[in-house]
């Protein structure tokens, strides 16, 4: 399974887990935010730091955190 | 007195709302984590009816001090009205805690905020449909602007319980039933209480232990009165241990923590909620404010704009503030016509010389407290409040934080320590008590030592750049570069001493948009009148203090006894003692104290002496807010830390640019 990180900025993605290296308060903190499997999200850059959209909200993530979220291409 | 509570995620508008239902101004700002405390205000026309405006709550469990001080609201506060706050373009995160605040047993209302921005992204869904969805009254609002309040006020008066109920799935829903027969009685619904006790909610399990002890207590007291016995019900006494291993039991059936689970759970239901009444999802704005906001955190170009935004807040504050403004008031006004004519008055009317020298003389009340305060640091500040509020409005701040993120991994923590430092230059008391939006108490300690250390607050800040105007631009440079840099080596050597793992960056930007004016302006007079009502005063205290110092001979021996540290280590002239015993005070007074020593102070003397104060002790108010947020022991050793690091870095400053042959 590829991370976000595995994604050049722009594409749209679709979380499908968390890798287990994540902690419980990350997962819970990303989980609050709506990153949850099935949620459509949008790259958007990865320098600084990663920065991503998931509905209409701005998230930035350290590559610790990017890494450990499991995501594939959206289809369609 | 009943209360309605305003709850949301952060960076909603609550505290708009929470002006425009009691009419009472608190600060607002274009980032998450602006309100740290709850603040209370009496509702329009219902003075009996209280308004609790609380911090922002992204989802409970809460993970944070002041998220935690908002689930203590709901669960200890006899509620009338729960008025969830929502950000109308996140449908899906807002429904997302409305389908938990729903089942708490409170009448509610949701307010969907930001409509403005939902119309500018072409988003368009059905509200009316989404109050049957959720059984309860939806009202789409702009706070801002003002639109929809009246709508607002309506529904809060008519709200009711909401018909709604959110099934979790067979295991969940009978741990729940469980836990609802285990629990005491609450303000708040038991079977919500039983699912924040079940996501591991530290607020809910603190709550549970208190009423477990109270009741012990109440038992222990009838046991010994030997008046009644246990009855049937009183058995059902809930023991914490039967509840967590209850909680342990469900646990044991899922893989993901069960804060995850419900949070998935109710993810989902929000989703196919949204899907059903979202005619039209939009798009992501594309305006230039937005694109701006895009530049502004770009590993290239966010450095030209950190660069271009503080030389023009230099330009504003610095030269225009504290050169111009300064120079009319000060030198125009109080100089040439207000203070001779003052002067003139006493000497005709007052007899006694003591009184005349206490009013007009060097260290008059008049002379020195009000000329101070309001030909020296009002212009000052009130440029700098112009200008910190545009920037506070824009939603520049938060976009900080990710490009210094880096550097602040060096201190062992992340990007988001920033906030409390910027707002540390408007004033450092206040962001003391916002270094609680930081997760650990371990970023919650460097914070509140860098805060009280290097970060000089607006009125400082301001006459520092007024002073250093005078110097050049390298002079700024100079000074600026040495705080950095002072703050970094402490801040490096506290992350490596003080214990505790590191938290890394995950924040939410708030989209930039143009400044309003009309908030601007608020906020700059909220603020100035503030800063007025505990400067003024202050600097009274502190120019009577002076007087009295100066009169029983103190000041002259202090002075003389000061210079081989102050002209000997420091290189200052020995009246500069003056103006460091002020900075005990204030910083900013002190600083102003060099200020008014003017060109008898050489380029770099004035550097000296501006980098000394920088670093100088903190000033009382902040001193009393570290006793309260960290304990009066850690507020001593940060003081005896502090005090003599500011000379040492003073007196090797002076020897470094007497090195390089400083000269302004």
């Amino acid at each position: 399974m590829k991370s976000l990180r595995d994604f050049a900025p722009g594409a749209s993605l679709v979380v499908e887990g968390f890798d287990s290296k994540l902690t419980p308060e990350a997962r819970g903190h990303l989980s609050a935010w709506g990153l949850l499997p099935g949620t459509l999200i949008t790259l958007l850059s990865h320098q600084p730091v990663t920065r991503l959209m998931v509905e209409h909200a701005e998230l930035a993530l350290e590559d610790t955190i990017a890494n450990g979220i499991l995501v594939s291409p959206r289809v369609g | 007195m009943t209360s309605i509570a305003l709850v949301g995620q952060p960076n909603v508008g609550k505290s708009v709302i929470f002006h425009r239902l009691t009419g009472r101004y608190v600060n607002v700002s274009n980032y998450p984590g602006t309100t740290v405390e709850v603040t209370r205000g009496a509702l329009r026309d219902h003075p009996e009816q209280m308004v609790l405006d609380t911090p922002g709550v992204l989802t409970l469990p809460a993970r944070s001090e002041d998220e935690q001080a908002t689930a203590h609201i709901l669960l200890n506060e006899q509620l009338k009205t729960l008025v969830q706050v929502g950000d109308a373009k996140n449908l899906r995160r807002t429904v997302q805690l409305a389908l938990l605040l729903a089942e708490a047993g409170v009448p509610m209302v949701l307010a969907l905020n930001m409509m403005d921005e939902v119309r500018a992204r072409g988003m368009a869904f059905d509200a009316s449909r989404l109050a049957t969805e959720l059984g309860l009254a939806v009202v789409p609002t702009v706070a801002t602007g003002n639109e929809g309040m009246l709508a607002l006020s309506g529904a809060i008066a008519a709200a009711k319980v909401p018909v709604f109920r959110l099934t979790y799935g067979h295991d969940i829903e009978n741990a729940v039933d469980d836990l609802v027969g285990m629990l005491p009685a609450a303000h708040l619904s038991a079977r919500v209480i039983a699912l924040l006790y079940l996501a591991g909610d530290q607020a809910t399990e603190a709550w549970l232990a208190a009423q477990m002890g109270s009741r012990k207590k109440n038992q222990q007291a009838r046991t010994a009165s030997e008046t009644t016995f246990e009855t049937a019900t009183e058995t059902r006494i809930f023991e914490l241990s039967a509840l967590a291993a209850r909680r342990e039991l469900l646990q044991e059936k899922f893989t993901e923590p069960l804060a995850e689970v419900l949070q998935r759970a109710r993810m989902t239901a929000a989703d196919t909620i949204v899907q059903r009444v979202m005619k039209n999802a939009g798009q992501t704005g594309n305006a230039l404010v937005q694109r701006i906001g895009q530049w502004s955190v770009h590993r290239w170009y966010g450095w030209p704009i950190v660069a271009l935004v503080l030389y023009a807040v230099y330009a504003f504050v610095g030269q225009f503030g504290a050169g111009v403004l300064v120079g009319w008031l000060e030198n125009d006004l109080f100089k040439g016509i207000i203070n001779p004519w003052f002067q003139q008055l006493v000497t005709t009317w007052v007899p006694f010389v003591w009184l005349q020298q206490f009013l007009v003389g060097p260290y008059g009340l008049w002379t020195m407290g009000m000329t101070y305060a309001i030909a020296l640091i009002l212009p000052i500040v009130t440029t700098f409040f112009i200008a910190f509020g545009i920037l506070e409005d824009s939603g520049y701040f938060a976009r900080l934080s990710v490009l210094s993120n880096r550097a602040f991994k060096m201190l062992g923590l992340n990007g988001r320590a920033i906030l409390p430092m910027v707002l540390g230059l408007g004033c450092v008391t206040m962001a003391t008590l916002t270094t609680r939006i930081l997760h650990t108490p371990r970023e919650r300690l460097i914070v509140t030592f860098l805060l009280a250390l290097a970060i000089p607050c607006s009125a400082q800040l301001g006459v520092v750049m007024g002073m250093l105007a005078s110097y050049g631009v390298g002079a700024f440079l100079i000074w600026l570069g040495t705080v950095i840099f002072i703050l970094f080596t402490v801040g490096w050597l506290s992350g490596k001493l003080v214990k505790g793992k590191r938290i890394p960056l995950m924040t939410e930007l708030p989209p930039m948009r143009l400044p309003m004016p009309s908030n601007v302006v608020k906020k700059t007079w909220s603020r100035l009148k503030w800063y007025l009502m505990e400067v003024i005063p202050l600097f009274l205290i502190g120019a009577a203090l002076m007087f009295v110092l100066d009169l029983i001979g103190f000041l002259p021996w202090l002075i003389k006894a000061g210079e081989p540290l102050v002209t000997g280590w420091l290189g200052l002239p020995k009246e500069a003692s003056a103006a460091l015993l002020m900075g005990f005070l204030r910083r900013d007074f002190g600083a102003t104290g060099l200020f008014a020593l003017g060109s008898s102070l050489s380029p770099e003397q004035g550097l000296v002496g501006l980098v000394t104060l920088t670093i100088f002790v903190p000033c009382i108010a902040s001193t009393m807010m570290i006793i309260k947020e960290q304990g009066l022991k850690t507020a001593v050793i940060m003081t005896g830390i502090i005090i003599p690091l500011a000379f040492l870095i003073g007196g090797l400053m002076h020897r470094a640019l007497l090195l390089v042959g400083f000269t302004g």
